[in-house]
């Protein structure tokens, strides 16, 4: 089976010994994304922004694999406040994903990388084809 | 197209995800809990739980056009795995006595909504 890391443009982050995404004939197993900018590190407290720059570096890195994030089956969320914070990651996530959504599992863990942290997405796209032809 | 989203009649589903996808011969079924689908209701304990949630997954596979039998791999989280994982596991064994996917259980702090106590996703081939 062919296999491909994909990269996407903000480039690959020494201190991180995973892979962005992989790419395994069609299916695309996209590594866990939190709302830090993919340059700097950085990341702002509220869940929108949080959601809303971690589904922007998932669908950098599907559209690096050549797809699309209607090409994403399944995606699993890990929120560090449920009650608080699910709708406002709804509201984030319809937008990426208005039409034909993904699947999608979401629970609440005790804690992420660093304090202030408060979600996590990762990702399994399945690409057509020809997406997986041209990444190669 | 062969991208579908699967949803149970009558279920009040107002998230912004498909309650399962099936693509080509995948079904991905999203985070199950114990709700009751259609009314959103839910007991307090463990095994009734973990039934309805197991319930919810295997409607929404026969939907979809397949069965629990082929699911290929299964995510559980429990928000007291120490307490409760044997009592979860005794309703696993009623609806998996063939064959057995391949599952992860992880314990978390907690769920969408206080008393929730299981999720559970899965991933099957339609046949």
């Amino acid at each position: 089976m062919s296999r491909r890391v994909i990269v996407p443009p903000t480039g690959l982050l020494p201190h991180r010994p995973y892979s962005p995404a992989v790419l395994a004939g069609n299916l695309l197993y996209v590594s866990g994304h939190t709302g830090s900018d993919p340059r700097t590190r950085e990341f702002e407290a509220g869940i929108e922004a949080q959601t809303r720059q971690a589904l922007t570096n998932i669908r950098d890195v599907v559209e690096a694999a050549g797809g699309t994030l209607e090409d994403i089956a399944k995606v699993n969320v890990f929120m560090v406040d449920m009650p608080s914070d699910f709708e406002g990651m709804n509201a984030v996530f319809r937008e990426f994903f208005p039409t034909s959504p993904p699947a999608r599992s979401t629970v609440g863990v005790s804690h992420l990388a660093r304090p202030g942290l408060r979600v996590e997405i990762e990702a399994v796209g399945v690409l057509p084809e020809r997406a997986h032809e041209a990444a190669r | 197209m062969s991208r579908r989203s699967v949803f149970i009649d009558g279920a009040a589903h107002k998230l912004p995800f498909s309650p399962a996808l099936v693509w080509k011969d995948m079904v991905f079924v999203s985070g199950q809990v114990g709700k009751d689908p259609s009314t959103g209701a839910f007991e307090p304990d463990i095994a009734a739980q973990t039934r309805q949630a197991l319930r919810n997954a295997a409607q929404l596979l026969e939907l979809a056009g397949t069965s629990l039998d082929n699911t290929l791999q299964m995510s559980i989280y429990m928000t007291d795995m120490q307490g409760e994982f044997a009592a979860m596991n005794a309703v696993f064994r009623e609806f998996f006595t063939g064959r057995l996917p391949a599952r992860s259980t992880v314990g978390i702090s907690h769920l969408a909504v206080p008393g929730l106590k299981i999720e559970i996703d899965l991933t099957a081939s339609l046949d």
